[in-house]
């Protein structure tokens, strides 16, 4: 047999290991499955986006099938009665703070909790990774009433420093991970050439854990974004709400177009399919973290 | 065990131009241990793992026992390997670690024990069969995963480095135990290497690879003393050979600063040789043999081991560099050939232990023209001896 | 290690008190760790407190909360609702198992290179990026009675599986955990992905060589090796099969039809933000803490113990 013959592997120990006449019926299945999977994964996208291009009478006639005519009324029709861009301006002034925030705050405690000699450094880690099992959920009551009663309901700083909050924990016990891999050599020389704490920080440290902090602002965004539970309840009101809330409680009326639905869908959908896109490697990095450990 | 057959085999790994095994053919006798050596990188493992059936051949065949097993598993070749870094399952014990393979193959129970405890006492694991591999040693690990590949009793044992992450006492210790083993089951046995005094002390048979090329297949004092080419006559040995441009004038050889009569050498009307020396062949005038001629040496090094010492000196003459990539014997690669400051060679004799010998001194030595290897300058291809009455003398 | 590393020691890499020397004499380096700490805090560890105080009180969101006892606990007991929620909360633990094997398998697919890993492996990580609001909505549309999915079926014949995906009490469970599954089940194949990167390769050879048929190599000893991965993604969806269906459920079913889909997260809300009982909702979040710390714990402690 010529090895060779077969579809070229990739890499070749890889290929090895699956021994070397193996059957392809196996490969086969396999395949047919994955496919059927993959086309589950994309199918929302086709349909949200050749919904929302379409008229209503249109959808009707073939709702699972292609389009017969193209409108752009969905889309003008979200903007006027679903008002999807007043919606997601609320979320972007929500969302890009607490994610700026987040970063700041997660990195200086990272750096002070790896580098620089805290009493306690281990246990205040171990408090943080608690905080991160703790389901979200059971705070919404209490932080409720926090809100409420530090007059921030239905104002967007009450939601935001939510969100950072909530979103510290795990975005700590990341970045502790890349300032573990930053060199205590490296800190000592900046520190001999007389640096203080701060320059260190940004000078010697930030560009070095630029990854984890590209993996830590991406991750957030998109965990931000598409949030919606504390959303509802600390921004209740008409004017305020996020992209999130507004979108759950449009399609909840009865009477709804789906087109319009489909078009508010496909344009909320902006911001995570192009993080989807461009910084896919770190959200797979940002994900898995601790999962090899 | 059963005899292996290696036929033209060769791999090309995916994006690569060159062949990391290039047509290597051989055949490893029914018991016998045969080691593959050669400096790292050169593609030992790969055709180690070709034979195992855990890399494909890129073309070639392998048969074990008579029987074509290329486009054969790794599990029906009826073979077993000891890795480099063991390979041990983590989760299981000594003792399940053991038992895996036999298991897999559905062997009752009770011989699985029989064999199990054969294995263990004499590889005297007997302590350690609850332990897992977490709790032991190096060496402790080094031999479960020995036994792990005897229990099988396989048709053939392969080793991959498997003393490399040994510290150098237990490695030799467990060489010597090897070795023993070896002598005890006599499974067909293929062991690499980049170590050549591992590879000398173990085999029955050395091949030597250098870049993906079989140099040469044969017993290690063969090997010593009549190397195929400047790349194995460089690569076995310690401290390495000394090798010098030769210049034949007049019907005599002009080398390393003295005028030598040429020894019966078909040089194919050469008139420039490269001359390789043993150190060990290089001895103190007054005990060199009788042909030997007299060569001054001034010393630059001297190395002091306690019964024996190593001299370096420079020779007159241009320095070869037909020799580059010589792998020392503890595995340290020297890049080319030592050099003195004014570009001279730097020749090695190792010396009987005398008094203190230090930098500066003189010392008479002697070259035996007998004992001198001639090579091709262009090939490095090694020059026959023209009568058979001259090997013998050396070595 | 000690405290006082002297000038010229070149300490261990893993000495975190080098830091000491650059970091300053005093409270400068407090102050990079206060905000977070603070915020943390105020807004999580004050919090769970609170949760448990309001747990014991009575109140409406508007009025000052008072002290009732137990007696939320006590309604709680008696709770048909919330007994419901938790029941399907259970059923959700017990398909853990098919959210575990999913990612692992598709993962080990992947891994295999069997033809067009790479689009795969991209693919099956959309759902993961999009919001469960819109999974919810896109859903809510699909899934409709009269929606695209009975209108394929009906149009190749198939009529007879059409079924009222969302309104059917004994199907819209499994239906959403089917879609929470499938939603998450990239992140999943992500860490199994991770976990097999970083598989022992001599391990694995060791086994073929031993005479391990693939599907042996996986069972003694691709699946050991990757049990802390396993542990770690369990850890993940148990914490998620309690917090991570409200906004689907939120979106898609709103609980129904009836109570079917009722989730304790989701009962939770309702409790609070429709019936305006908050004190009693603090009670099943409390309840809810108790029972993901026990799980957990008790998940941790055993696969600790199964592998000692
Ligand atoms: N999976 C692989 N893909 C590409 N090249 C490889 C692979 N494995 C080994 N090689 C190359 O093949 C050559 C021989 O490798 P190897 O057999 O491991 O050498 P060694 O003699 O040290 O055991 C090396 O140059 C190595 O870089
Ligand atoms: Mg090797």
């Amino acid at each position: 047999m010529n090895a060779a013959a077969d579809s070229p592997p990739l890499r070749p120990r890889l290929t090895a290991r699956r021994g070397i006449g193996r059957p392809s019926v196996g490969k086969l299945a396999i395949f047919v499955i994955f496919a059927a999977l993959a086309a589950s994964c994309i199918y929302p996208l086709l349909f949200v986006a050749s919904t929302a291009l379409r008229t209503n009478a249109d959808y009707r006639a073939s709702p699972g099938g292609l389009p017969s005519s193209f409108t752009s009324e969905n889309f003008e029709r979200a903007f006027s009665q679903l008002h999807i861009g007043r919606l997601a301006l609320n979320s972007l002034m929500v969302v890009v703070p607490a994610v700026i925030l987040i970063a700041i705050l997660a990195c200086c405690a990272a750096y002070a909790l790896v580098h620089l000699e805290i009493r306690l450094s281990r246990l205040l880690l171990a408090a943080v990774i608690c905080m991160m099992a703790l389901p979200p959920t059971v705070l919404l009551i209490p932080i409720f009433k926090l809100v409420l009663d530090v007059g921030l309901l239905n104002n967007r700083l009450g939601l935001i420093l939510v969100y950072t909050a909530l979103n510290l924990p795990f975005s700590i016990y990341l970045l502790t991970a890349f300032m573990r891999s930053v060199p205590v050599e490296l800190l000592r020389a900046a520190g001999i050439d007389g640096a203080g704490p701060v320059r260190t920080l940004w000078s010697v440290v930030l560009p070095l854990i630029r990854p984890g902090l590209m993996t830590l602002v991406t991750l957030n965004f998109l965990f931000l974004w598409n949030e919606l539970i504390f959303s509802l309840v600390i921004l209740q009101q008409g004017m305020g709400r996020t992209i999130m809330v507004g979108i759950a409680q449009f399609q909840a009326q009865p009477e709804k177009n789906y087109g319009v639905v489909a078009a508010g869908l496909l344009l909320s959908m902006i911001p995570p399919l192009l993080i989807f896109v461009f910084f896919q490697r770190d959200l797979a990095r940002g994900l898995t973290a601790g999962a090899t450990k | 065990m059963a005899a292996i057959e290696i036929d033209g085999v060769q791999k090309v790994f995916d994006g690569m131009e060159r062949a990391a095994v290039a047509e290597v053919s051989l055949t490893v006798a029914d018991g016998e241990c045969l080691v593959l050596v050669g400096p790292s990188g050169c593609g030992k493992s790969t055709l180690l793992r070709m034979i195992a059936g855990i890399e494909r051949v890129s073309g070639g065949q392998i048969r074990i026992d008579g029987a074509d097993v290329t486009d054969r598993e790794a599990r029906d070749r009826d073979i077993a390997m000891v890795f480099q870094n063991y390979a041990l399952y983590p989760h299981m014990t000594v003792e399940e670690n053991l038992h895996f393979g036999l298991k897999i193959r559905k062997m009752p129970k009770a011989e699985r024990n029989k064999r199990v405890e054969a294995v263990a006492q004499m590889l005297r694991l007997d302590e350690l069969v609850r332990r897992k591999p977490g709790q032991l040693s190096g060496g402790q690990r080094q031999r479960v995963a020995m036994g792990r590949a005897m229990v099988r009793e396989p048709k053939a044992l392969l080793m991959d480095e498997p003393l490399s992450n040994l510290d150098a006492k237990l490695r030799v210790l467990m060489r010597a135990e090897l070795a023993r083993l070896h002598g005890r089951v006599g499974t067909t046995t293929i062991y690499v290497t980049h170590d050549q005094t591992e590879a000398m002390t173990l085999g029955d048979r050395v091949a030597v690879i250098s870049d993906g090329v079989l140099q040469q297949v044969a017993p290690p004092d063969e090997l010593y003393s009549s190397p195929a080419n400047l790349f194995v006559a460089s690569f076995i040995g310690s401290p390495s050979i000394n090798v010098a441009e030769g210049v034949v004038r007049d019907g005599r050889l002009v080398f390393a600063g003295v005028e030598l009569p040429i020894p019966p050498v078909d040089l194919g009307g050469r008139t420039r040789v490269l001359v390789g020396v043993r150190p060990a062949d290089l001895n103190p005038f007054d005990k060199s043999g009788a042909g030997a001629v007299p060569l001054r040496a001034t010393v630059e090094v001297a190395e002091h081991l306690g019964a024996e010492m190593h001299v370096l000196f420079p020779v007159v003459g241009p320095a070869s560099h037909a020799g580059t990539e010589v792998s020392g014997d503890q595995g340290h690669e020297r890049e080319g050939v030592l050099l003195a400051d004014d570009g001279s060679s730097l020749f090695t004799a190792v010396l009987p232990a005398v008094g203190s010998v230090g930098p500066g001194d003189r010392l008479d030595l002697g070259i035996d023209p007998e004992l001198l290897m001639f090579f091709d300058p262009e090939t490095g291809g090694s020059l026959q001896r023209v009568s058979s009455t001259a090997g013998a003398s050396s070595r | 290690m000690t405290a006082s590393s002297g000038a010229g020691s070149v300490g261990p890499r893993t000495g975190r008190r080098h830091g000491a020397r650059h970091s300053g004499r005093g409270l400068t380096r407090w102050l990079f760790l206060l905000p977070a700490l603070v915020l943390l805090a105020v807004l999580i560890v004050y919090p769970i407190g609170d949760a448990i105080r309001l747990a014991f009180t009575s109140w409406d969101g508007f009025s000052a909360p008072h002290s009732i006892g137990l007696s939320n606990f006590e309604d709680l007991l008696k709770d048909k609702r919330f007994k419901e929620s938790l029941l399907h909360n259970l059923a959700i633990v017990v398909a853990i198992p098919i959210w575990i094997a999913v990612p692992y398998a598709v993962a080990c697919g992947i891994h295999t290179k069997v033809a067009g890993w790479r689009f795969f492996r991209l693919v099956f990580f959309l759902p993961v990026v999009l919001s469960p609001v819109v999974l919810g909505a896109y859903y809510g549309i699909v899934l409709a009675e009269s929606g695209p999915l009975n209108g394929a079926l009906r149009s190749v014949g198939l009529g007879g599986l059409a079924h009222e995906w969302l309104n059917d009490p004994a199907l819209t469970l499994p239906v959403v955990i089917g879609i929470i599954i499938w939603a998450t089940f990239g992140v999943g194949v992500l860490i199994f992905l991770a976990g097999l990167a970083n598989l022992d390769e001599e391990i694995v050879e060791a086994a073929q060589v031993d005479g391990a048929s693939r599907w042996q190599i996986q069972r003694h000893v691709v699946f050991w090796q990757l049990l802390p991965v396993i542990e770690f993604w369990t850890v993940i969806i148990v914490i998620a099969s309690f917090t991570a269906f409200f906004p689907l459920i939120y979106t898609l079913t709103k609980g129904g039809p009836g109570t079917a889909t009722f989730t304790v997260d989701f009962d939770l809300y309702s409790e609070a933000f429709t019936s305006g009982r908050l004190g009693y909702a603090s009670a099943i979040g409390v309840v809810m803490m108790f029972i993901i710390l026990v799980t957990c714990g008790g998940l941790v402690a055993l696969l600790r113990w199964r592998r000692s």
